[in-house]
């Protein structure tokens, strides 16, 4: 028998986690990731762990600071209305620096929005979401097999650098099934906690998590250090996939699902003799700038072209990173539609100049 | 009376009466909703006589995605008709269940087929239409997909069956094995998984009734050839190397496939 089994996106969140060494989760149901809860019900209970229903997100986003405190591996998951009521909580476990891993199953809004697939989330994601000068690590899986393995990953990073790693998934990334091989990404590093709140044993300080500094100088100390470290996971965190990119004619960019369309818009764009090259950036947060500006570079590419399943939010990253060496268009959808083939053929058909 | 399927020896296709209204109930994730939609097509091109219809009722009140109203197309152009609650595929998530269900018990022209959401949860759906159903000719039929975690063996399976069973408030009729890993070619793991599927059959005490394929048929029997010539000591693999086939079409996905992997 096959190895892989055949799993829905948000089960295997769950059982990532799990086998990450997760053993506290807390949420509260809404669509499109309920079925993380659902799972985290029966598999926490197989494991020791806790499962607990939370009274409201706020309530949940407290309760993994309380964990994350404690050195536990600890995870919550909602979809976009519920992880903006998780913001506070999100700032202060910056400002703590717990590690803590957050999944976003993104719908469409602004306000109570739609429960279909978005990425209307990505500022909220990778420039705050809450107040003050803070970073989370963002990661942007493409399909279930790469959410299984960054969702590991994201435990790792987060204990690694005492920071919140988000995932960024959307409606359809839940939802969908693919196959699925739970294979060991790396082993599951186990990163000492000396500054975690375990009771004081002997020594003669206990250790204090906080965020509060009462000193001017005190907190833009902190905020110094907190930048330090923003600038090494920037140094050394940065994934990105680069598809046909040696030659290219035309830039695509996507994140996440739309990447995969873009692939298939490649193939077709292929045939009619026009060379399309893909750029994914895998963390968002940190964004690799670099690899933009070096392909931006090149003598071939006459241009860029943005997807997102928002009306211009990425865009301004690449915008940025790109510098003006070429020009960058966006093409966006929203509501929970998806951009077809045929419409993404079109702009690059017109952008490449090959419009009859 | 309920369903007593066989296969048309060589090509195994699915053959047989079936029950006038067929329930398909299973663990979530299992496939029920492409079953039903594909098994209202077979019903359209292969039982209906003149002065039937065929009806394809969506009583999923536990997923407001990936479900069988989202084969209105196919559905339409198989002259089957769809009854769904009315908020289906939309931005509102209101899973209900449509009063027209109704007629479908009312109606002795009809051929229905029932597909029920998922889990224990979605089963009680069942249960809320029992008295409706007594004396009816209904077969309450569970799929299996033995490469979904809850279902990958045969005591799996055998849990499944029984909170079903509970839930739903009647006594199952037969499996469906739906083995696949949403790829085209499923007849390695179909073969693969029969076991398990065959030993849960004996496990439950319910027959196994037919077996899913998508596309090539041929490479199923050819498959089925040499299980069969191997499986001479096990009743159930042998048994399992006669199971009729239901060769299926996907429909229950995004319009243009976007994402399919290439």
């Amino acid at each position: 028998m096959s190895n892989r089994v055949l799993m829905k996106g948000n089960e295997v969140i769950a059982e990532a986690a799990v086998r990450a060494g997760c053993r506290h989760y807390f949420g509260y149901p809404i669509t499109p990731q309920t079925e993380v809860m659902h799972y985290m019900a029966t598999r926490m209970a197989e494991v020791n762990g806790t499962m607990l229903q939370a009274e409201s997100e706020v309530a949940a986003i407290n309760m993994v600071y309380g964990a994350a405190a404690a050195g536990a591996r600890v995870m919550t998951t909602s979809s976009s209305p519920g992880i903006s009521l998780k913001q506070e909580g999100i700032s202060y476990i910056a400002g703590a620096e717990l590690p803590a891993v957050v999944v976003n199953v993104v719908r469409s809004g602004p306000g109570l929005g739609g429960i279909l697939p978005a990425q209307g989330d990505y500022f909220q994601a990778t420039k705050g979401g809450g107040h003050g000068d803070y970073r989370n690590i963002v990661l942007a899986p493409a399909s279930i097999q790469e959410l299984y393995e960054l969702t590991v990953e994201a435990f790792n990073l987060s204990d690694r650098y005492r920071m919140l790693t988000m995932i960024l998934g959307d409606g359809a990334l839940g939802q969908m099934m693919e196959p699925v091989e739970f294979r060991d990404v790396e082993p599951i590093e186990n990163v000492a906690k000396p500054w975690a709140l375990t009771g004081r044993k002997g020594r003669s300080e206990h250790n204090t998590v906080t965020s509060i500094y009462i000193e001017a100088d005190v907190m833009e100390a902190f905020n110094n250090k907190l930048q330090a470290k923003y600038a090494k996971v920037t140094e050394n965190e940065i994934r990105v996939e680069c598809v046909d990119c040696e030659e290219p004619e035309i830039i695509l960019t996507a994140f996440g699902l739309v990447s995969r369309i873009c692939r298939n818009v490649m193939q077709l764009a292929a045939k009619e003799g026009i060379k399309v090259g893909l750029i994914r950036p895998i963390t968002l947060w940190p964004f690799p700038s670099q690899t933009y500006a070096e392909i931006a570079a090149k003598p071939s590419v006459k241009a860029f072209l943005d997807l997102e399943l928002n009306c211009g939010q990425m865009v301004e990253d690449v915008r940025l990173a790109v510098n003006g060496a070429k020009p960058v268009h966006f093409h966006g959808r929203t509501g929970g539609n998806l951009p077809t083939q045929h419409e993404i053929l079109e702009h690059i058909r017109t952008l490449a100049g090959r419009n009859a | 009376m309920p369903q007593n399927f066989f296969c048309n020896l060589p090509d195994r296709s699915l053959q047989g009466k079936p029950a006038r209204i067929t329930l398909f109930v299973g663990a979530y994730g299992s496939g029920k909703s492409e079953v039903s939609v594909n098994f209202a097509i077979w019903l359209a091109h292969h039982v209906k006589q003149p002065g039937q219809k065929v009806v394809l009722c969506d009583l999923d009140t536990i997923n407001p995605y990936y479900r069988s109203a989202d084969a209105r197309a196919i559905l339409t152009r198989e002259g089957i008709e769809l009854i769904a609650p009315i908020y289906a595929n939309t931005n509102i998530e209101v899973p209900a269940v449509p009063a027209a269900i109704f007629s479908v018990f009312d109606n002795e022209s009809i051929l229905a087929v029932l597909d029920i959401g998922g889990e224990d949860l979605g089963a009680r759906v069942v249960g809320s239409l029992r008295d409706r159903m007594a004396g009816q000719d209904i077969a309450l039929n569970v799929v299996v997909n033995p490469y979904r975690p809850a279902t990958d063996t045969p005591e799996g399976i055998q849990m499944t069956v029984d909170a079903l069973a509970a839930a739903a408030g009647l006594q199952l009729h037969g499996i469906v094995d739906n083995a696949n890993l949403l790829e085209l070619d499923n007849q390695p793991h179909l073969i693969d998984t029969l076991p398990i599927v065959a030993r849960a059959s004996q496990l439950t005490g319910l027959p196994l009734l037919f077996a899913t394929t998508l596309g090539r048929n041929e490479l199923l029997i050819q498959a089925f050839e040499r299980l069969a010539a191997v499986a001479k000591e096990s009743p159930a693999a042998l048994a399992a190397t006669k199971l009729p086939i239901l060769t299926m079409t996907r429909s229950i996905h995004y319009p243009t496939d976007p994402f399919a992997l290439v």
